[in-house]
């Protein structure tokens, strides 16, 4: 099968996988008891069973749940997620102003996560099993293990209250464009980054021993080549493969990270909408971000598929 | 011999890989000649080469020193029998101890008196952080029991069927790789309500699906295997022939997975209690504690930050699950895990 | 809406406000786990109910329910909700079968029958708040009698005896425990000079900037050094821009269709009232030159019978019609009767005409008042505004009182009461003038999402506003007490330094949600004042130079309500027992930190003028009743679990 036949069918798998999100995404806010409309009566017990019918209408909360799924899913397809009911925003407007924030600290996050993995990774592989390896294998065993959010609170404690290098959060004026934002970003990226990095670092130094111990790394070290060129051009090239492909998936690690990180650092976010959505049960919301990151991760997944595909020739498409 | 490990420990989850794609990466090594034999000597070899990995055996006492002191930290009795009279937490994890003793305050600093000190009630740290892993601990578990039980059967039954009922079962599966496991567990715990078995609940729903894959890849490679073959001929019955014979050879990996997703599943039920969901307030669940602490970071103009109060909760999750994850290294490495195919697609929750 | 059902206990502003969202709005839905040492033989078992996302209230349950637990008669849990789902559950009629104890908080106001009515008082179960569906016949005679009566009316002292009546009253039966009162305490910069607080959230920074019923007025002075303890009128400097820190997002700026504290806020600084009041509760006229009471007559709601009409009523009790149903025949039941007697605005026109009616106060507008676009007042405007009161979300506390509003002639209005009402002279007027151009605007619609900002007659023109982030305004130029000068306000008798207006130019109001982040932003210079700190920085922020924590006794208050119908909590010795375990004095020293009060009566220092002959003998009086004495409960308690025989 040729790769292009191989990306086809992928995507052609994946629009199961995109219904299934869809209708779990849907079951799990409708399928318990108390909708939004059921508090407003709640909270308004003047509300006449009319009334009420009419926003249920409103909202699509009426007839059988299948309807309503029906209904929900036509007007996701034209891109019309419905709107937040406490505000009258747009659902879709909400999360387009979220979406950049997010953006910005997840790729912080994998861009640190990335710079200390591969060079930590390179550096514990060739020296596998002497002081430094077993130091850095340590950092990234603990890097996996630290509970994110404590993290964050840890790095607030030093690097607010100790070093008093950054204010707690960030100035709530400043837009998120601006240059001064980067420094705001360290301590939230590096939070979110911590745990990628240590995963790739791990994945790295493992690649990377294999491919060490390859036949044609010792036929260049016996043909005399230095090290040096030997691991950089010849190692790293095919170490890379397994990293590049572990990155693509963390997407869902980082999507999970900024729910609690961004709330850590009072980020706003999607993560952060999120968390208020639940709060104060905005099916729309919640439904519609949930769609939103199971979409991205589908699509992350298919890209390191293909990424994987296309970097290893060894690979046979089916 | 390469030593591979695990890219997924604790939170992290990698989703995607495609088991068919890593095992043709990956030819089948010398497995067979492993389990072919009596699968017995394998566990015990692997057990010799375990007493042999001071990480994981140090891992294996952290675990068990916090199991030990959450079960000895309060008496436990049932239905008013006592069967647990220890009691080695100074004091009762929710009592409020200025309503008794005025001198304390909330959030004095650690002391003789409060070793860790007390925390925004007024409560004894310590006694908290001690009793904190019954929840935790219990949690992580029992979570990982059900989990992996269902996604034995599950993967097995996709995994042995083959054809269209493997096509739909793991379609399944990719859409739960579709939600980022604490988003879902999220989701879940708000529209269930928190609490103990709501949080098992959620975690496991949202957990079983990595074992149904793992299993159903072993399965797969497992069944077209001569013993399995000929005990099929022999008119062995399906359900026999699949947890006699296949399954036990798929454990190794799974074991692995295991370990290391208690790990995950504390951490992700703590995230929620910091997010405020989860356990009641008040309790003194790891997580639900540092939830309080979260307002103490932004004090006023001077103001020092309790920071035993956070610092203390969130060194017990990271103990307990840096503890689990050495362990998981180190059942990795003792029984060859990796060369079953566990090392790239495991893990995840 | 919640307040929209309260039919009393208003405060100046016609707000009131559960207070619910205490902080951060930190998460959590329902989630229940026993106390951890429940052990499942204690003889009474009782789950405590709270909302989530105020941390301080959770903790204040907490507490309490530790205390109830440590006498080992109880077996405490304790469930929380996320604020819109507990509201829901406790304002819902059934919830008083439950047998759960709930706790709420409530804004009360300088009328002292807001700290026992909205509570007791039998019509407001399912309203706001009686929760437990409290009803004592006895209880609603004296509360009906302690304001509504004419003796009343003309007799405060006789008012003051009254409710030292009720207070007592309530000790005995002890239907629910008021744990504490809130210490209002914004926080402001050292920059702002002369700043002091109004009891009130809403009227915090409005009447901060300019009140010379109290010689009120504060500018901002940025020089380093110069800090506002040394500082007196005669520093006084004008212009520069005032940055607010809001806890919330201005729902909405449209006054008659929006209920919460932050819009109020919001719109106080463009609109006023025909009076307005001083820190003390004192009314003076304001947009109204002068007014009186011009006659009383002893009317009861029955007696309008003859003008009411008659409209079809369904099963779930909604009336068939469109109009303001300013009165509902007492003897009629929308939810029982087919058909209702009601008095809408028509009809109370032709009442008034006949000379039915409880009150009628007459006031002399100022002449001279400009709107934002130019209007000047006339009692057209308010009649008018009346009008678009009319069905609002506010019409509930609007026309329990009001009667009708009647122009005289273009700068005299009539307004009147319905029944006899000790309370009139404040509840009448308490509406915000509205301009003729947006006088008939639909309901929600005098906001700038909706394309038209408001107008009024206040101090400060509307500028902009950007959804959730901020709120701009500038001084109003043509503002009626600096072109008229404060000197011509008949009752001001300040120092003739005393500016006409308020000094600040401009006004920044941002929404800044997270308790947090608004600290950090005062400390960080980005903001001059906020308010709703956690009250575990207030004392960092008290003893600094660079700020000031300017705090007095609110109006709002905490309190947990017994499930009176439901066994053994039917019984007054088992409520009496829990209210000696709550423990006032650590809920307000550790809970609080001491930035609140305990309530050792039901009556708070704001209300002690009109609702007690004695504030010092009604506190010897009724404090035992309420101070923490766990061997006085366990008696009570033994007492009752031998009588019940549990």
């Amino acid at each position: 099968m040729s790769l292009r036949r191989f990306i086809l069918k992928r995507f052609i798998s994946i629009i199961p996988i995109l219904f299934g999100v869809s209708v779990i995404t849907f079951a799990l806010v409708h399928l318990t008891p108390g909708d939004p409309i059921d508090q407003m009566v709640g909270l308004n017990p003047d509300m006449s069973p009319s009334e009420e019918a009419q926003l249920r209408a409103r909202y699509g909360l009426d007839g059988p749940i299948w309807h309503q799924y029906m209904t929900w899913m036509e007007n996701v397809l034209t891109g019309d997620f419905g709107e937040v009911i406490s505000s009258g925003r747009d659902v879709s407007e909400v999360i387009m102003t979220r979406l950049p924030e997010t953006i910005a600290l997840g790729l912080f996050g994998w861009v640190f996560g990335l710079i200390i993995a591969i060079p930590t990774g390179i550096y514990a592989a060739v020296n596998k099993d002497q002081l430094g390896d077993t130091v850095s294998r340590f950092l990234a065993l603990s890097g996996i293990s630290i509970p994110n959010f404590w993290l964050g609170l840890m790095l607030i404690l030093i690097g607010s209250m100790w070093l008093g290098w950054w204010p707690v959060l960030a100035p709530s004026r400043l837009p998120l464009y601006h240059p001064e934002m980067l420094w705001y970003l360290v301590l939230p990226g590096i939070t979110i980054g911590t745990a990628s990095a240590a995963a790739m670092m791990r994945v790295m130094r493992t690649s990377m021993a294999e491919e060490l111990n390859k036949e044609y790394v010792t036929a260049a070290r016996a043909k005399g080549l230095p090290e040096r060129q030997v691991v950089l051009k010849h190692v790293l090239r095919n170490s890379l493969i397994s990293v590049v492909t572990l990155a693509a998936t963390l997407t869902a690690s980082i999507i999970s990270g900024s729910v609690v990180v961004e709330f850590v650092f009072n980020w706003p976010g999607l993560g952060m909408e999120l968390v208020n959505a639940i709060e104060q049960r905005e099916i729309n919301l919640i439904m519609a971000i949930t769609l939103f990151v199971g979409v991205i991760i589908i699509i992350a997944n298919l890209v390191a598929d293909i990424l994987y595909a296309a970097l290893d020739p060894r690979i046979r498409y089916d | 011999m390469t030593r591979k490990i695990s890219a997924e420990r604790g939170r992290i989850q990698i989703t995607g890989f495609d088991p068919e794609q890593v095992e043709q990466r990956e030819p089948l090594s010398d497995w067979t000649e492993d389990s072919g034999g009596e699968t017995e000597s394998r566990w015990q070899r692997g057990w010799h080469r375990f007493k042999r990995n001071r990480t994981a055996l140090i891992g294996l006492t952290v675990v068990a020193l916090l199991s030990l002191l959450a079960i000895f930290s309060r008496p436990i009795s049932v239905m008013g029998v006592p069967i647990q009279p220890f009691s080695l937490a100074p004091y009762d994890p929710t009592e409020i101890l200025y309503l008794q003793d005025p001198t304390v305050g909330v959030y004095d600093p650690p002391s003789m008196q409060n070793l860790m000190g007390t925390d925004g009630s007024g409560r004894d740290l310590f006694s908290r952080i001690l009793y904190g892993g019954r929840y935790s601990i219990s949690i992580g578990f029992v979570v990982v029991a059900i989990t992996a039980a269902f996604g034995t059967i599950y993967g097995a039954i996709s995994g042995y069927y083959g054809g269209w009922i493997d096509e739909i079962m793991m379609r399944f599966v990719d859409t739960i790789f579709a939600f980022p496991f604490l988003v879902m567990a999220l989701i879940i715990v708000a529209m269930l309500g928190g609490g103990y078995w709501q949080l098992v609940l959620a975690f496991s729903l949202v957990g079983w699906a990595s074992y149904a894959r793992l299993i159903r890849g072993e399965v797969l490679k497992i069944k077209e295997n001569e013993y399995v073959m000929a005990a099929k001929a022999l008119g062995a019955r399906d359900k026999s022939v699949i947890f006699r014979h296949i399954v036990p050879n798929a454990m190794p990996p799974l074991l692995v997975v295991a370990s290391l997703n208690i790990g995950t599943v504390v951490i992700g039920v703590a995230a929620l209690g910091f997010l405020g969901l989860g356990m009641p307030p008040g309790t003194a669940e790891w997580g639900t504690m540092l939830d309080q602490t979260r307002e103490t970071l932004i004090q006023g103009p001077d103001g020092a930050i309790p920071w035993w109060a956070t610092v203390f909760p969130g060194l017990a999750i990271f103990m307990f699950v840096m503890a689990m994850n050495m362990i998981g290294d180190g059942i990795n490495d003792a029984l060859d895990a990796q060369e079953t195919g566990a090392g790239q697609q495991g893990g995840g929750a | 809406m919640v307040q929209k059902h309260n039919q009393s206990g208003r405060n100046v502003n016609r707000r009131q406000v559960l207070q619910g969202v205490g902080g951060a709005g930190v998460i959590a839905v329902a989630g229940c786990l026993g106390n951890g040492n429940g052990d499942g033989d204690a003889p009474f078992e009782v789950q405590l109910e709270v909302n989530a996302d105020n941390d301080d209230r959770v903790q204040m349950v907490e507490l309490i329910a530790e205390s109830m637990e440590q006498t080992g008669y109880f077996d405490t849990s304790i469930e929380t909700y996320e604020w819109n789902t507990y509201v829901g559950r406790v304002l819902d009629t059934e919830y008083a079968e439950n047998g759960h104890i709930a706790a709420i908080g409530l804004s009360g106001t300088f009328n002292p029958e807001s700290f026992a009515d909205a509570l007791h008082q039998s019509d407001n179960h399912g309203q706001c708040c009686n929760l437990q569906g409290i009803s004592d016949d006895e209880l609603d005679d004296l509360l009906e009698g302690a304001r509504f009566d004419m003796d009343v009316v003309e007799d405060s002292e006789l008012r003051a005896e009254r409710y030292d009546e009720i207070w007592q009253h309530l000790a005995e039966n002890r239907y629910s425990s008021i744990t504490h009162f809130d210490l209002l305490a914004p926080v402001i910069s050292a920059d702002l000079h002369g700043y002091s607080t109004y009891p009130f959230t809403e009227g915090l920074f409005d009447y901060g900037l300019y009140a010379p019923q109290d010689e009120q007025v504060s500018w901002l002075d940025r020089d380093e050094g110069s800090h506002p303890d040394d500082t007196d009128l005669g520093d006084l400097e004008e212009g520069g821009m005032l940055t607010i820190g809001a806890g919330a997002n201005v729902d909405s700026f449209d006054v008659p269709y929006s209920n919460d504290t932050t819009s109020t806020m919001a719109q106080e600084f463009i609109f006023e009232q025909l009076v307005t009041s001083d820190a003390d509760g004192n009314l003076y006229p304001w947009l109204a030159e002068d007014y009186e009471l011009v006659e009383m007559q002893d009317i009861e709601r029955e007696d309008y019978e003859d003008y009411m009409i008659s409209v079809d009523a369904d099963e779930d009790g909604v009336l068939g019609t469109d109009e303001q149903v300013i009165i509902q025949h007492p003897d009629d039941n929308p939810f029982t009767d087919d058909e209702v007697r009601v008095l809408t605005p028509d009809e109370a026109a032709d009442a008034v005409d006949d000379g039915t009616f409880g009150m009628q106060f007459q006031y002399e507008l100022r002449e001279g008042v400009e709107f934002h676009n130019g209007e000047e007042l006339s009692a057209e405007h308010v009649v008018a505004t009346y009008e678009r009161y009319e069905n609002s979300d506010l019409s509930a506390q609007t026309f329990d009182s009001v009667l009708h509003a009647e122009e005289v002639d273009e700068y005299t209005v009539n307004l009147y009461a319905q029944v006899p009402d000790a309370e009139a002279e404040r509840e009448l007027p308490g509406v915000y003038i509205h301009s003729l151009e947006q006088a008939d605007l639909e309901g929600g619609d005098m906001d700038p999402r909706q394309g038209n900002d408001p107008v009024g007659t206040g101090p400060y023109e509307f500028d902009e506003f950007v959804d959730e982030q901020y709120a701009e305004y500038t001084k109003f130029d043509d503002y009626w007490v600096e072109q008229q000068g404060v000197d011509s306000i008949d009752w001001y008798d300040g120092p003739a330094e005393f500016p006409d207006g308020p000094v600040v130019e401009e006004i920044e109001f941002e929404i800044i949600p997270d308790d947090a982040t608004r600290s950090g932003a005062l400390q960080n210079e980005e903001i001059d004042a906020t308010f709703g700190l956690a009250s575990g920085t207030l004392d960092e922020f008290d003893q600094s130079d660079e700020f000031l924590v300017e705090a007095v006794e609110a109006g709002s208050y905490d309190y947990i309500q017994y499930p009176v119908n439901v066994e053994p909590w039917d019984d007054s010795r088992l409520r009496e027992a829990v209210n000696h375990l709550v423990p006032r004095e650590q809920i307000t020293e550790n809970v609080f930190n001491g930035w609140a009060v305990p309530a050792w009566t039901d009556v708070p220092a704001l209300a002690e003028e009109l609702g007690t002959v004695d504030p010092d003998a009604l506190e010897e009086q009724i404090r035992p009743y309420n101070e923490y004495d766990p061997e006085r409960a366990e008696e009570l308690l033994e007492e009752v679990v031998d009588d019940y025989d549990l």
